[in-house]
């Protein structure tokens, strides 16, 4: 706008004016005084039609009232007065305008006259300028949009030059106070400007971009994550899914067959090289597979033989044996000289070179051959080279020419390859052995040594049995982990030590070693043995003259009743009690005397009949004597009174003897315990004379134990 | 119908045109961008050779080599087992046709069976007037391995199908004289 401001001072040097610059300049300073005077410029303007662009101008019009005019040197007082001036001289302008119009001059003269007034209007609008800066921007304003377009079409260089150098600034004003709608302008030509870029400068974008490229992946990632995966998937996902997916189920079958002798094998192998399962498990599945066998002319690169395993891609070998041969040549010549390229590495597969005669053989292999194979490989490769050199260096490109032999022997490397599944179906009769194994070997050993075992525990059960003081108790030897271990209850050392003794020698001679676990202990005696016992020996003391013992047993307490007629016994009788086991006590009630019978069976004068109301309880009491004493035996005695002859009283006793004896055997008492001595008659000389008759008259009672008695 | 492999070589220096002869002869395209090959390019092409007899198929095994230049030569060793060459020259210079014969020794000198066909590319480069008398100069017919000198253009695909094609016919075992 330098240049607006500097063309309206370049007016005073235009000398020369026609009538059209006269038309002109008149209806500059009618403006110029229209707008000063008329209250509303807008309402009655001559540029009516234009105001609103004028206003819709307004942002633009910022920086040129900026770069021409200051407004803060604007003060009111100023502004009235020399609104008043400029009113004046242009009123006088118009004037001698109209009257120029008026007189119809000659174009000379009317151009003599305006030149005159041109300093005037510089004047006026120098005025103007000076005093009225507001009221200038007001007039040129409808109009500036023209102003710009004409002075455009004028010197476009120097308008662009002019705009250009506020142009940064003013696009970054509005990008601060405004950025969608810069963003909105900009937006629809962007990508068409990059287009053009690469048009003009294909690496400059590149390039800007490119450092760039990796913060953007990571930024995207870091916000994006799972977008940026499935726009990367389709490019590298298949291929590490597949990838991953091979290895796993490789690893899986791996895992399944654990227990097959390669199962076993790799761990044994783990444990010797000092790395995981896990580890060679992959090593085994990334493991080595044969995918393609070529023999190659080794000079122009052209395939002999070619085996490609059905199921993996299919490769160009030709395209491939070229490459390879060039390579080849490429390593012979540049890099070392006489010696050979032998294995290509590239990712998983490996391209192995073996190099006889005229020929190469290359072996394209996934994953790592093991070095048996490449043993292998060579040694096809030299039997080929034997049969067929001949052919090999003949070979024209014709595939008709070459001999069937070679690929036979070729067929063999992948025969390798192909035994694989048939090896896999071996794991499961070595696992079925390996059960059997497992379950019978051990079997056996143990079954063998059971049967050992079982010999010696037979031996020592027999030895046991033949030492009669050990037979009746239960001892049970076993034999176990090179031990003779015996088992049982003995009630004593003695028999502890015993059994020990007998199973030392079989134990030696079987080299075992003996565990004695023969318990002592006190075993409480059966009732049933004791009583039996104590009844033999009760029953063997008995038989002795003076001896007439009963014996009642409580556990633990013996009692002993009866008659012993000496001491002496009766201590023998007390320690042969004591040996049997289960008697703690022995309660001695034994008398040394006989028991004396008091009673007497009294009869009637002349009678030997038994009065058995009389003498009942008498009977019964001399019944229980015989029984409380089995030993003991009674002699019957009569007595007899005096009357009568002793003929008839001797009878008399004898039958009255009888009567007793029998009502006793009546009750129960053995016959042969009853001894009749009724044939001694004591005579009642013999009895005390003052007695009287009836109490004469009886049979007594005399006990005695028979020495012979059994 | 048998089917043979050959292996041919394209020789010549350095931006001659002998990949845009093997592009022309195989992709049936051109591109006038410039990519020098480093060491070599081996493609394949199967023709069809109709002879009196039978029909042949042989399969051109094309080793596109690394061109010369005076600092580097072309390795030997790319050529041993090459059935047929293509020696390539650039008629728009001229050093480049006068070591045509160099590349031809080289050449039989590794195989003196191989049979020799001579491509003097870049014709579209040349007026047609001038271009007779160029060719007439670089007549290499006294060396008996070669079978024809052919003024080509891989721009245009001028007279290359009918090169390969001719090699490819003398490389029938049976036709090699």
């Amino acid at each position: 706008m330098n240049e607006d401001c500097h063309n309206l001072s370049d007016l005073s040097n235009h000398k020369k004016l026609n009538s059209a610059d006269l038309e002109q300049i008149k209806d500059l300073i009618e403006i110029l005084v229209d707008e000063e005077t008329l209250p509303n410029p807008d309402s009655e303007s001559l540029f009516k039609p234009n105001s609103n662009l004028s206003r819709s101008a307004q942002p633009d019009l910022n920086f040129l009232e900026s770069d021409c005019i200051n407004p803060k040197e604007m003060e009111t007082e100023q502004k009235s007065k020399s609104e008043e001036a400029a009113k004046l001289l242009a009123l006088t302008a118009i004037e001698e305008a109209q009257e120029i119009e008026a007189e119809k001059a000659i174009p000379e003269d009317l151009a003599d006259t305006v030149n005159s007034l041109i300093p005037l209007i510089v004047g006026l609008l120098e005025f103007k300028q000076d005093n009225s800066r507001e009221g200038i921007i007001e007039t040129v304003r409808p109009v500036l949009d023209r102003l710009i377009a004409e002075r455009t079409l004028e010197d476009s260089p120097k308008m662009a030059s002019a705009i250009a150098r506020i142009l940064p600034a003013a696009i970054e004003d509005e990008i601060r106070l405004n950025p969608l709608s810069i963003a909105r302008a900009i937006a629809p030509e962007i990508a068409l400007s990059i287009r053009e870029q690469i048009l003009l400068d294909a690496d400059a974008i590149p390039k800007t971009l490119g450092p760039e490229m990796g913060k953007a992946i990571k930024a995207q990632i870091e916000s994006e994550r799972d977008a940026m995966v499935d726009a990367l998937y389709p490019v590298i996902g298949s291929t590490i899914s597949k990838y991953m997916v091979e290895v796993v189920q490789d690893i899986n079958s791996k895992i399944e067959r654990t227990l097959s002798p390669e199962g076993i094998k790799r761990k044994f192998r783990a444990k010797v090289q000092g790395i995981s399962e896990a580890e060679l498990i992959f090593q085994e599945s990334v493991g080595y597979r044969v995918r393609a066998i070529f023999l190659i002319d080794k000079d122009s690169g052209l395939i002999i033989q070619e085996i490609q395993i059905p199921g993996e891609r299919h490769l160009d070998s030709e395209m491939l044996a070229g490459m390879l041969t060039a390579i080849r040549s490429f390593a012979n010549d540049c890099i070392a000289s006489g010696s050979e390229l032998d294995l290509v590495d590239y990712g998983d597969w490996q391209i192995l070179l073996e190099v006889a005669g005229y020929c190469y053989l290359a072996v394209i292999v996934a994953g790592e051959p093991p070095r048996a194979f490449i043993t292998k490989t060579r040694q096809v490769l030299g039997e080929i080279v034997i049969e067929h050199d001949k052919a090999i260096q003949n070979f024209n490109g014709n595939l008709a020419d070459v001999p069937l032999g070679i690929k036979t022997k070729l067929e063999r490397l992948t025969q390798t390859n192909q035994n694989k599944p048939q090896k896999s179906s071996s794991p499961i009769l070595w696992l079925l052995i390996f059960v059997l194994g497992l379950v019978f070997v051990p079997w056996g050993i143990s079954s063998y040594r059971a049967r050992i075992a079982h010999r010696i525990e037979q031996a020592s059960v027999i030895q046991l049995d033949a030492a009669p003081e050990l037979s009746v108790y239960r001892l049970d030897p076993t034999v176990k982990q090179g031990k003779l271990i015996v088992k049982g209850r003995v009630p004593d050392k003695y028999l502890r030590d015993r059994a020990e003794t007998i199973l030392q020698a079989i134990a030696e001679q079987n080299q075992l070693e003996i565990d004695n676990q023969i318990v002592i202990i006190n075993v409480p005696v059966s009732p049933n043995l004791v009583t039996g016992e104590i009844q033999r020996l009760t029953n063997l003391f008995n038989q002795q003259p003076q001896v007439s013992i009963q014996t009642s047993y409580q556990p633990k307490t013996l009692n002993i009743n009866g008659l012993v007629r000496d001491e002496s016994t009766r201590q023998s009788i007390g320690q042969a009690f004591k040996q049997i086991p289960g008697i703690e006590q022995i309660v001695f009630n034994i008398s040394e005397q006989l028991p004396i019978v008091k009673q007497r069976i009294y009869f009637k004068s002349g009678s030997s009949e038994l009065d058995f109301v009389d003498n009942f309880a008498k009977i019964n009491a001399v019944k229980q004597l015989l029984q409380q004493h089995p030993q003991l035996h009674l002699q019957l005695v009569a007595s007899n009174d005096t009357i009568g002859s002793s003929i008839i009283n001797y009878k008399l006793n004898h039958k009255r003897c009888q009567s007793v004896k029998t009502a006793l055997i009546a009750r129960g008492i053995l016959a042969t315990r009853l001894i009749n001595n009724c044939n001694s008659i004591r005579s009642a000389n013999q009895q005390d004379p003052r007695r009287p008759n009836w109490l004469k008259r009886y049979v007594g009672f005399k006990p005695f134990i028979p020495s012979n008695y059994k | 119908m048998s089917t043979i492999t050959q292996k041919i070589c394209l020789l010549g220096d350095f931006s001659v045109g002998k990949t845009s002869l093997v592009r022309r002869f195989i992709e049936d395209k051109f591109s006038d961008r410039y990519l020098s090959t480093v060491g070599v390019k081996v493609s394949r092409k199967l023709v069809e050779v109709k002879t009196e007899i039978e029909t042949h198929q042989i399969n051109l095994l094309i080793w596109d080599l690394e061109g010369n230049t005076k600092f580097k030569s072309i390795a030997p060793s790319y050529l041993k087992g090459a059935s047929g060459s293509i020696i390539v020259g650039d008629l728009s210079r001229s050093d480049t046709l006068n070591n045509l014969t160099q590349h031809l020794r080289l050449f039989l000198e590794i195989n003196p069976h191989g049979q020799v066909a001579v491509a003097l590319n870049k014709a579209d480069l040349i007026p047609p007037e001038k271009l007779a008398k160029l060719v007439e100069n670089y007549q290499l017919n006294n060396f008996p391995r070669v079978i024809g000198v052919y003024t080509t253009s891989a721009k245009t695909g001028d007279r290359i199908e009918q090169m390969f094609e001719d090699i490819s016919t003398v490389l029938i075992p049976a036709v090699k004289s």
